[in-house]
């Protein structure tokens, strides 16, 4: 498979689990006010330790998601880092853009 | 665009940086990965300082409030919980970056001639690092961490003199009180940062000024195919180190977030199992072994100063170590390697 | 349709991609913090008086009541019913006073002058004083949002 077609595949990918994300995890970024948990703390403080307010299973589906896709974009950025870091290691080998000394080697055509 | 872009990088010089950035070279050999441990703990500061900033908008340093303020952001404010983990899991990450990058440094000898100073401006920046630890866990305020803060508070106190002033200093009075929160707030805010990047400033300064240093046995010479442009093939190599940074620290928080306790209760004797954090264990550790009155001085006046001797030295070490190739720099190695050995004993034992 | 010379060379790609993904990464943390940043106002859906507190308001007189973190002013009108605004001025959020003598809210910030009914009637206010539903539960009164 060439650069170019693994670039497309790995832009494809990238775009669909973004639309994944953005519909499922529509009202993890909602801006109202988690009731539920409010009634807790009160009882948690009199008692002791006060803890992250406990997820249904909705809210930690959407943690789930959310860390699903942080580790995808992150594997997806290596990916592609890779890549780059190929191109330059290439175009260093080349001499070109060279600040100082000169190729190492003849250029590999 | 393009001309906004020229005028910008005209104005600012960024020609001249980026040839810097081409120029600087970082050596290919079997030790490069430690090379990374540095750009690291900037990465972990500078998400320090975001999550500290998103913290402060909703934390209260004061006696009455500092439990209760903590507790709502974990528990009313959005995603708090998350933010307050990612700040206190980054914590730990930096420290123990920072004790990597410190034993490479060391074992690597790579503060021989002329990176001296490089290596005592990295010590203070230690310093800074495990006083910011240090600062942040009394903010919660809760039962823990003022135990922690007592007791830490108080080992200056044996120091003939000055002892019961610097503690005063610490803790603002002869007691932890909320003035003792107000300062530690205050430092752990304003006063560490702007030391740290004052130190940081000449610290990299310095690592640009002399460059790379080449482990002495590496068999790394001149003529092959050894160094790597720093712009931009090391940053791009760096760049997906700090992305499995982030995705580890991201995922340790949300699994592991820390709970608070309850407010911390002055007149109420000290909780069971109390212990400070984990980078402080090994000197908890120390601090218990030594019995209270040794040769007629007081126990705890000679661990401090035992303590104190230890730091002196590492400080010192470039200078110590003046023939790192020859038999005194191997010696000087294996007490290293001894010392490490020693701190992680005492850590675990300390846990046990 | 096949073109002659690419749009963009290989590099541009890549750097593009590389850009496009690092941009989505960022974005996507961006969130959260927004989140945690703008936390949302919850003003109260209703709250509670004592009846008792406010029976001794004779008419065109206004007593204060706390809307959440906002004052309230509650008022009895000549008829006897009782209304309730929220005694902040539409023009830049200074707290208002009732001034039982000339029947008027008043807002001494840029002199911003409401009726009796909470209209604005002088000033710079562009728009008169919130008002909020009261009914009477038992010996309590409730205050609503209206609406």
């Amino acid at each position: 498979m060439t650069t170019r077609r693994r670039s497309v595949v790995g832009t494809g990918l990238l775009a669909l689990a973004f639309c994944a994300l953005v519909f499922s995890s529509a009202g993890l970024f909602s801006q109202e006010p988690t009731k539920a948990p409010a009634g807790k703390p009160a009882v948690e403080a009199a008692k002791g330790e006060t803890h992250p307010p406990p997820m249904g299973p909705k809210d930690s589906n959407r943690v789930y998601v959310f860390l699903a896709w942080t580790w995808l974009t992150i594997g997806v950025l290596l990916y592609f880092l890779r890549l780059k870091v190929r191109e330059a290691d290439r175009v260093y080998r080349t001499g070109l853009f060279r600040t100082t000394g000169a190729a190492k080697e003849p250029p590999k055509l | 665009m393009k001309k906004i872009r020229a005028w910008i990088y005209d104005r600012l010089g960024v020609a001249e940086l980026s040839k810097f950035g081409m120029k600087k070279e970082v050596p290919l050999h079997s030790h490069t990965i430690w090379y990374y441990t540095g750009s690291s703990i900037l990465l972990f500061m500078g998400i320090q300082v975001v999550t500290g900033v998103m913290l402060a908008f909703y934390y209260n340093p004061t006696i009455k409030d500092a439990n209760a303020s903590v507790a709502r952001i974990m528990t009313e404010i959005p995603l708090g919980w998350i933010i307050r983990s990612i700040h206190s899991w980054s914590a730990t990450f930096m420290i123990a970056i920072v004790i990597i990058h410190l034993l490479s440094i060391a074992f690597t000898k790579a503060y021989r001639a002329p990176r001296e100073a490089t290596w005592m401006s990295g010590v203070f920046l230690l310093a800074a690092s495990l006083a910011f630890g240090f600062t942040g866990y009394l903010l919660p305020w809760d039962d823990l961490s003022l135990a922690a803060t007592k007791v830490g508070t108080d080992i200056p106190r044996s120091i003939p003199v000055v002892g019961a002033w610097v503690r005063s200093l610490l803790r603002g009075g002869d007691d932890v009180t909320g003035d003792t929160i107000s300062r530690f707030f205050i430092v752990h805010v304003c006063v560490l940062p702007l030391a740290i990047f004052a130190i940081l400033g000449i610290h990299l300064f310095l690592v640009q000024r002399h460059g790379m240093s080449v482990p002495l046995k590496t068999g790394h010479g001149p003529e092959k195919n050894d160094a790597l442009p720093f712009w931009p093939n090391f940053i791009l190599r760096e760049s997906g180190v700090w992305l499995v940074l982030f995705g580890t620290l991201v995922t340790a928080a949300i699994f592991l977030a820390p709970s608070l306790g309850p407010a911390a209760n002055l007149m109420a004797p000290a909780p069971a199992g109390i212990r400070p954090e984990w980078y402080f264990l090994f000197m908890f550790q120390t601090l218990k072994l030594f019995p209270s009155r040794i040769l007629g001085l007081n126990g705890e006046l000679v661990a401090v100063a035992v303590m104190g001797a230890g730091l002196l030295l590492v400080f010192l070490l470039p200078l110590l170590d003046n023939r790192p190739a020859e038999r005194k720099g191997r010696v000087i190695r294996y007490v290293a390697y001894a010392t490490f050995l020693y701190t992680i004993a005492l850590t675990i034992w300390s846990l046990l | 349709m096949k073109l002659k010379y690419s749009l963009f060379s290989r590099r541009e790609f890549l750097n593009g991609l590389l850009g496009g993904g690092l941009l989505a990464f960022f974005a996507t943390l961006i969130g959260p913090v927004i989140q945690f940043i703008f936390p949302p106002y919850k003003e109260p859906d209703e709250v509670k008086l004592p009846a008792a507190d406010y029976s001794g308001l004779q008419p065109h007189e206004a007593k204060g009541f706390a809307w959440g973190a906002k004052p309230g002013l509650l008022k009895k009108a000549e008829d006897g019913s009782l209304v309730a605004f929220v005694a902040v001025c539409s023009h830049l959020d200074c707290n208002v006073t009732y001034l039982p003598n000339d029947r008027k809210f008043y807002c001494a910030c840029h002199q911003g002058w409401y009726d009796e009914n909470g209209k604005n009637i002088a000033g710079p206010p562009p728009s008169p004083l919130r008002r909020l539903a009261v009914s009477v539960e038992g010996d309590s009164l409730v205050i609503k949002k209206q609406g």
